[in-house]
């Protein structure tokens, strides 16, 4: 940064070398211990993002408060680095989340989900064949047991405890192939058979041991002389080298993919149907077996993992049809409020302007006093107060039209009314800024125009149709595309008086008949009862910053506001 | 209808045909605009405090509803009013004071960048906030897993968030007011010995007041209000803001809390009303240089 500030050399030079140049040093050599501090915990919790800013910040603080050189910095810091934190940031892991799978199921990284796919547990096992079992001891006085019977290969191991980590010790001499029940090995690698008697007498050292036979199945002792096969335990096997994943308890080996692992050769009945499925996602089955079916569509509690998917989001926003649907829809909805929310509270105010235009009209800061009502109170609170007066068995609205013998109408509970009731009250939460701004903009109308136009033989209608209301737009329509991008994502007063509803059923996708876009992915992304699809919703909100950058490019078109700073 | 024709006393008649009709106009319209207002005053003091029972002259008149929002054993909301009100407070502060200096800086010094910065600190702003709520969230995780003071659920990364949220584009304003103020008065400072900092506390800000004060409501009554990001970073019943705490509060019963939401709303609007209608002139300068309502 070259400066170019009036500032005298020498009283600079004092204030870097004085009292106050070593005070500040010291603040920031603090703050840099604890960025270097968190920086490492942040690397160590591989969020890099969160480390990158965290650095840059660093690097500005750094240079603009030691600096002799920065000067304009040291006042655009603090807010240089918020904004980057809280409004760069946003939208840039916006727009990477929109191109990835990030949702309920796949919200942890990958190595996180294969750690959490290796202790998920065996569900369903067949648990209750007793087998016959056969107890050795060796020189140590160290317990194997060796049992057989049943489907079960016979195996013979080393014993654990209870509470013992569960892992399968067999005995390396012992061959399963040789084995004959009829005259079982009296001595294997120095464990020796035991007779009846002397099992008797390690009764009390057998209770409570298990023998693990393979990591999904145990023999639990039964009595002296059986064991009870126990199918259970871990029942994936990660293969890092492959990168696949075996299911011991179907015994398929599944391959991984996008998201998460892909099995192949599972019966139909096996597989799920669930709205995580995305456009993309195909499940061929023949003859009843499926091939490439995801984990989550055998059981949704399965973890998967995040990552970058490319434009399936958008792929599925434009052709999935249970998503495509309410999307067109509330779409459009959202365009025709936006378009009428400014029409109506344009129309009112700027009627109510004209009205009061007469500076001799009586009591007219009165009216101006009671049109500002409206737009001071908080509008969550006069949100809230209009789904009262609105509402159907006991709000005044219907009681009003009961009392002077009109039918009743049930305003926020069908898909027509509800979007008059939204229109109403929006006209009366808008209109009195469309009022303010119509009132600054007539004064400025020069009046000899108008007595022009007058003298030229022109009516009140067509003087105002051909040269109040042009001079008016022109200068008020900057606010008005404003005014459109607001209301075009007036979320709190559909999420307030309607919630979106009432709701429209038959879609993957939560969406009511009011929904606008924004309270639409609201609900996409809190998951309402289905999970929260964050990729998906923020597919929608990077289209949603097109539309507004889209209006505001042609706002700045219209004002040239930006020549106006230029000139400053 | 211009006013050399009109009499000094004239007929009901010719009054009415003359201005009567935009009377009616703005008596209806100030109808409109009064209709809910007058059922929030008479709710909140109505001693049966139903919907169904509500009328706009109450039969018998009560404060149990305004003493019922701070009784912890009926409701939360005196705790949700507190909440929003200091993380408003602190979050206008602040930003305001950011702002300020920021817009310093554009206003009274040539740098590199400063046209490039202006332009994209505005160009930011265009995407409101609020639709950043999924990186909010992720990021207040990550926040969290390292310092506890500023991660998910808690006031502080909230106040943050708001802070950060409209710097940009408050400085934008702020840099047009100062631009007003004469270099000259800098200078003369300067010459006395004054440095940037003391320039800035002593002369800048103070005389900088009205429209400080102006950004300082519009940051606080649209921080006061915000819905989103505060529905999804926050989490348990005594973290809530008003906004939040409302809408949960209402989700079932909304007949019967009729009374105490009214209370609510005369509380919550009579301050800021008030300060609107008097300060009527530096308000609607500021709103109408800028956007709209948050």
């Amino acid at each position: 940064m070259t400066e170019t500030t009036r500032d005298h050399s020498t009283t600079r030079f004092a204030r870097y070398t004085g009292r106050a140049f070593w005070l500040r040093t010291a603040i920031v050599g603090v703050i840099d211990a604890f960025l270097v501090l968190g920086a490492v915990q942040f690397a160590q919790n591989r969020s890099w993002a969160v480390l990158a800013m965290l650095l840059l910040a660093g690097l500005l603080i750094n240079w603009a408060y030691l600096s002799p050189r920065a000067q304009a910095s040291r006042w655009l810091t603090p807010g240089l680095v918020l904004m980057m934190f809280f409004v760069v940031y946003p939208v840039l892991y916006t727009t990477y989340v929109s191109f990835t799978n990030f949702q309920t199921g796949n919200l942890l990284s990958r190595e996180q989900a294969i750690e959490r796919l290796e202790e998920a547990e065996i569900k369903t096992g067949e648990s209750g064949e007793l087998l016959d079992m056969l107890v050795y001891r060796d020189g140590d006085d160290q317990l194997a047991l060796l049992v057989h019977g049943g489907d079960a290969e016979p195996f013979m191991g080393v014993v654990r405890d209870a509470d013992a980590e569960a892992a399968p010790s067999p005995v390396p001499g012992f061959d399963p192939s040789a084995f004959d029940p009829e005259a079982p090995p009296e001595s294997v690698d120095g464990f020796e058979l035991l007779s009846g008697l002397a099992v008797t007498g390690q009764a009390s050292r057998l209770e409570d041991v298990i023998l693990d036979l393979s990591p999904s199945s145990s023999a639990e002792v039964e009595t002296l002389s059986s064991a009870r096969l126990v199918i259970g335990g871990l029942r994936f096997i990660y293969d890092a080298d492959n990168d696949t994943l075996f299911d011991q308890q179907t015994g398929r080996t599944c391959d991984a993919g996008e998201g998460t692992f892909f099995c192949d050769g599972v019966p139909e009945d096996e597989v799920q149907r669930v709205a995580r499925l995305s456009a993309d996602t195909t499940i061929v089955c023949t003859a009843g077996m499926c091939d490439g079916v995801p984990l989550f569509a055998l059981d949704q509690t399965l973890a998967g993992w995040r990552e970058v998917v490319g434009p399936d989001n958008y792929v599925d926003l434009l052709t999935n049809e249970r998503i495509r649907g309410p999307f067109g829809r509330v779409l459009l909805w959202n365009v025709i409020f936006g378009f009428g929310s400014v029409l109506l509270t344009f129309a009112l105010g700027l009627g109510l302007a004209l009205t009061l235009k007469n500076e001799d009209m009586k009591y007219r800061s009165v009216y101006r006093s009671i049109y500002i009502i409206p737009y001071a109170v908080p509008g969550f609170l006069s949100i809230l107060v209009w789904r009262g007066l609105l509402n159907n068995e006991f709000g005044q609205i219907n009681r009003m039209f009961d009392g002077i013998g009109l039918p009743t109408v049930d305003w926020l509970g069908s898909g027509n009314t509800a979007m008059i009731s939204v229109f109403l009250v929006n006209t009366w939460l808008g209109f009195p800024y469309m009022f303010l701004i119509c009132s600054g903009a007539l004064t400025s109308i020069p009046e000899e125009l108008i007595e022009a136009a007058r003298v030229d033989g022109a009516g009140p209608w067509k003087v105002f149709r051909m040269v109040t209301l042009p001079l008016l737009l022109v200068s008020t329509a900057p606010l008005l595309i404003g005014s459109f991008a607001f209301n075009f994502n007036n979320f709190l007063l559909i999420f307030l008086l309607t919630n979106g509803g009432p709701p429209l059923s038959g879609y993957d996708v939560p969406v009511g008949s009011t929904d606008i876009l924004i309270s639409f992915t609201f609900d996409i992304a809190a998951g309402a009862g289905r999970g929260s699809q964050f990729g998906l919703a923020s597919a929608i909100i990077v289209l949603i910053f097109v539309v507004l950058a889209t209006t505001s490019a042609m706002s700045f078109g219209l004002t040239k506001k930006l020549e106006e700073i230029y000139d400053q | 209808m211009t006013s050399e024709l009109r009499p000094t006393r004239r007929p009901l008649k010719v009054w009415f045909r003359r201005s009567g009709g935009r009377h009616l106009v703005a008596i209806l319209a100030a109808v409109f605009a009064l209709y809910p207002i007058v059922w929030i005053v008479s709710s909140a003091f109505n001693a049966s405090d139903s919907l169904a029972s509500a009328s706009i002259i109450p039969r018998e008149t009560t404060l149990s509803n305004f003493t019922d929002i701070f009784d912890s054993e009926v409701t939360s909301v005196g705790r949700w009013l507190w909440n929003s009100f200091y993380i408003a407070i602190i979050a206008a502060f602040v930003n305001t004071f950011i702002a300020a200096m920021a817009a310093n800086a554009f206003s009274r010094l040539e740098f590199w960048g400063r046209r490039v910065l202006l332009t994209s600190m505005l160009v930011m702003q265009i995407f409101p906030q609020f639709l950043g709520f999924i990186a909010f969230f992720v990021l207040s995780q990550q926040l969290g897993e390292v310092v506890d003071a500023i991660g998910f659920n808690t006031h502080a990364f909230l106040i943050l968030v708001y802070i950060g949220g409209a710097a940009g584009f408050n400085a934008f304003l702020l840099k047009g007011f100062l631009d007003s103020i004469p270099k000259s008065l800098d200078e003369a400072a300067r010459i006395d010995g004054a440095g940037p900092a003391t320039i800035f506390l002593r002369i800048i800000l103070p005389l900088a007041r009205p429209m400080l004060a102006v950004i300082f409501m519009i940051s606080f009554i649209a921080t006061f209000s915000e819905y989103i990001l505060a529905s999804f970073l926050l989490n348990g019943d005594d973290q809530l803001t008003l906004p939040i705490g409302l809408q949960v509060f209402l989700a079932e019963g909304y007949n019967a809390k009729w009374g105490v939401l009214s209370a609510i709303a005369l509380m919550g609007a009579a301050p800021i009303v008030t300060v609107f209608i008097a300060a009527q002139k530096h308000i609607i300068g500021g709103l109408t240089s800028g956007g709209t309502k948050g």
